[in-house]
């Protein structure tokens, strides 16, 4: 025996206002039957209907009250997230006609009536009897057993062969087959807009009301976005490109789309119209298939994820309103200069590597620093580079000098140095850090570090360019404020 | 002299651990990291650096004094949690091989540079930071947050339960703030070169007087005394009796305000027991 779900989502008529996106009928009825499709891959739009076959996933989710179940927790777990307000009917039948006429008849008389004997359907309720409805009630055939009891003959010559086809479809006896849903390969929807938008961030209404779809299309295809395209047509009648667009991408493929809308919030919020839009277009760049989206949608333990974004989602925040080079995280070079030691570089690019240190994948990595530890490594208080300042400028100060000395906010008083520092060509010839940092066109650093103390008590890190062992030369030396230690 | 046991023999014994009494330093209930200094743990409420409060520190000019503070408080959470620290609107870029010799990972930072005149985005940038599950600390210096600025940032460190500092300037220090926990950081001009830390505001009485903290690494220090060493021995082989550098300036006196005032407008006023 067949097992069908009908389903029918709508928006309450007297819903009160809200700030959330409001979904036409079409684009909801979209949207339940891509979830329904996260249960079964037979899923048919008929008329309002979302008819779903079960038939073949029942074993699979333990029975149809589980499966009953399911369904409805994510239905509302797609309605609370994305904030929307909806009435939802469903109703179980043996054949899909059945199971829509179950729905039907309880959108008029309540839960009870669904429990009706088929037999004692009304005609209404199946779509092929609409048009004949008043002959049909004049004849006395008020429900679907009045029509079956006529001859078969009679009734083709009457009213055509396919109210009979439906009923035969309604009964069991002919294969209840349909136009399956398949979701596209991309995700692509416009929007008309109510209203002539000017104003960029305004636009966000409109996203969000597609980015809506989007997210239902997704938990369809049970894959996370990594990238997606905004495309806005602007007003023809100005003398300006018809179209304007906007890319966003982020690093951890998401089926929660609201770190999405808000990164492009972000963007929209620095973009600048040239004219007014009239309408929208989302698509999808590229998605990439979860492994566990089930889990990760239906189950209870997405509440047992931590509180808050995770650090891709903050830097990618971040990097959106302040622009990606000023989000920076570190990264070592092997080199014996100071500013070249090191690298800070936009985190957006090398999000990857700092994840890595935050969530190590092999768990026995502890255990196997702790040896290295013991091995007879320094303590990191004891190495050389304590000797380091704390803060380095990225580009050096050329100080003020008073007869020999250098001045900085007052007199200085050498505490220490020199230390001598040495890089000739001849050394650099392979330094793959000069190269890839671009600064092969100075490499030659001749300098005598010092330690001074100002007079509030701060340390600086001065040096001096060695311009030659000439007196001369020791009389003009230039003297540049390098770090502060701190 | 008041003794406090009417109230402890009046109260039950869970009440009792909820009562702060205004004499006494307060904060049993506060998480707190250890500073990694004895002598400032033993001062501060709770024992340590709290988390889940804005912690304010003010210096004469931003970027002198904070490392050798934070370091160490900074590499015992790294070590606890595989979390990011992150930076905002540091007023230098910090070099890493040096926070590495203070035990920090940098692969763990995150700085976040900010702009002169680009005030508000600072701030968000901040509470953004304190929102983000996978960080554990941010250091922000912000020099014109005014204090409903502040009050917003220690609404959002309290219910992230971040550990959170505040740089702001010495000027600061007569503004209210909403930071439970307000210093004042002084480098001293003499040979040492020790950090002065005047904890002004607390859950607790006054401080008697400013700690002396030896915040420099000890590479650093020893580095300096043999150089110091090496300077004298030089001038007595020579035979110069007065340094060939510039005269010490330790006997210029420091401009610290030193008023009571402040510190107390600040507070409950601290109940004298008699």
């Amino acid at each position: 025996m067949r097992c069908w779900i009908a389903l029918h989502i709508s928006t309450p008529t007297e819903a009160p206002p809200s700030a959330h996106p409001v979904l036409d009928a079409a684009a909801l009825q979209q949207a339940a039957a891509s979830l329904a499709l996260g249960l079964t891959p037979r899923v048919a739009l008929v008329d309002e209907a979302v008819l779903m076959d079960v038939t073949g996933s029942l074993r699979l989710f333990g029975g149809l009250a589980r499966l009953m179940q399911l369904l409805a927790q994510r239905l509302a777990a797609f309605l609370d997230e994305n904030g929307l307000q909806t009435e939802i009917r469903r109703a179980q039948g043996a054949t899909s006609l059945i199971a829509l006429g179950r729905l039907r008849q309880q959108a008029e008389g309540g839960a009870a009536a669904a429990k009706k004997r088929v037999a004692e359907l009304p005609m209404h309720t199946l779509t092929a009897a609409r048009p004949h409805l008043g002959v049909l009630e004049r004849i006395g055939c008020r429900t679907w057993d009045d029509l079956l009891r006529l001859p078969r003959d009679g009734v083709a010559r009457r009213f055509g062969a396919e109210l009979l086809q439906a009923l035969d479809r309604a009964r069991g006896s002919v294969p209840d087959d349909y136009e399956w849903l398949l979701l596209p390969e991309h995700f692509e929807e416009k929007l008309e807009l109510n209203a002539l938008v000017t104003h960029a961030p305004a636009l966000m209404a409109g996203v969000e009301r597609l980015l809506v779809q989007l997210h239902a299309w997704l938990l369809g295809r049970q894959s996370g976005l990594s990238a997606l395209k905004i495309t806005w047509h602007l007003d023809k009648r100005r003398d300006v490109p018809p179209t304007g667009e906007l890319e966003v991408r982020t690093a951890q493929p998401a089926q929660d789309l609201r770190h999405v809308a808000r990164l492009v919030a972000e963007h929209l919020a620095q973009q600048k119209l040239p004219a007014p839009v009239h309408s929208l277009t989302l698509r999808s760049l590229a998605t990439e298939p979860l492994a566990d989206a089930a889990a990760a949608t239906g189950s209870l333990l997405m509440e047992a994820r931590k509180q808050g974004d995770s650090a891709v989602e903050l830097v990618e925040r971040l990097s959106a309103r302040l622009g990606d080079a000023r989000v920076r995280a570190w990264q070592p070079c092997a080199d014996h200069r100071p500013e070249l030691m090191q690298r800070w570089v936009p985190a957006r690019g090398v999000m990857p590597s700092v994840s890595a240190q935050l969530h190590p994948v092999r768990p026995g990595r502890k255990r196997s620093k702790a040896a290295s530890n013991a091995d007879g490594c320094p303590p990191p208080e004891a190495r050389a580079e304590a000797l380091y300042p704390a803060w380095l400028l990225s580009e050096p100060i050329k100080l003020a000098t008073a007869g020999n000395n250098p001045v900085y906010q007052g007199p200085l008083r050498r505490l220490a140095g020199p230390q001598r520092l040495e890089a000739a060509e001849w050394l650099l010839a392979g330094s793959e850090a000069a190269r890839s940092a671009g600064l092969s066109e100075k490499p030659r650093a001749l300098r005598d570090y010092f330690i001074y103390r100002t007079r509030q008590g701060g340390l600086l890190w001065v040096y001096s360019e060695r311009l030659g062992a000439t007196p001369e030369g020791a009389r003009q030396r230039a003297w540049y404020l390098h770090g502060f230690f701190a | 002299m008041l003794s406090p046991t009417p109230a402890a023999r009046v109260l039950p014994d869970f009440a009792n651990a909820h009562v702060w009494r205004a004499g006494e330093l307060g904060g049993g209930s506060v998480q707190a990291i250890a500073t990694g200094y004895a002598a400032l743990d033993a001062v501060l409420p709770g024992g340590g650096w709290p988390r889940g409060a804005l912690i304010e520190l003010l210096q004469p000019q931003a970027g002198v004094h904070e490392w050798g503070l934070v370091a160490p408080a900074l590499a015992a959470l790294q070590a606890r949690a595989r979390e990011l620290t992150v930076l905002v609107g540091a007023p230098w870029l910090p070099f890493g091989p040096a926070l590495g010799a203070r035990s920090l990972d940098m692969r763990r930072l995150l700085s976040i540079e900010g702009r002169p005149g680009d005030a508000p985005s600072l701030l968000w940038a901040t509470r953004e930071a304190l929102q983000c599950a996978d960080v554990h600390s941010v250091l922000a210096w912000l020099p014109d947050a005014r204090s409903a600025h502040l009050r917003r940032l220690q609404i959002a460190a309290h219910a992230h339960h971040k550990l959170l500092m505040v740089f702001r300037p010495l000027r600061a220090q007569p503004e209210s703030s909403p930071a439970p926990l307000r210093l004042r950081l002084e480098g001293m001009a003499d040979e040492t070169g020790s950090l002065q830390v005047d904890v002004f505001k607390r859950r607790g009485p006054p401080l008697a007087e400013p700690l002396q903290l030896d915040t420099r690494p000890a590479r650093l220090a020893a580095f300096l005394a043999a150089s110091r060493e090496r300077a004298r021995r030089q001038r007595e082989e020579a035979g110069v009796p007065t340094p060939l550098l510039l005269p010490s300036l330790v006997s210029l006196p420091l401009a610290s305000p030193q008023s009571p005032i402040h510190a107390l407008l600040d507070r409950i006023a601290h109940l004298d027991p008699h």
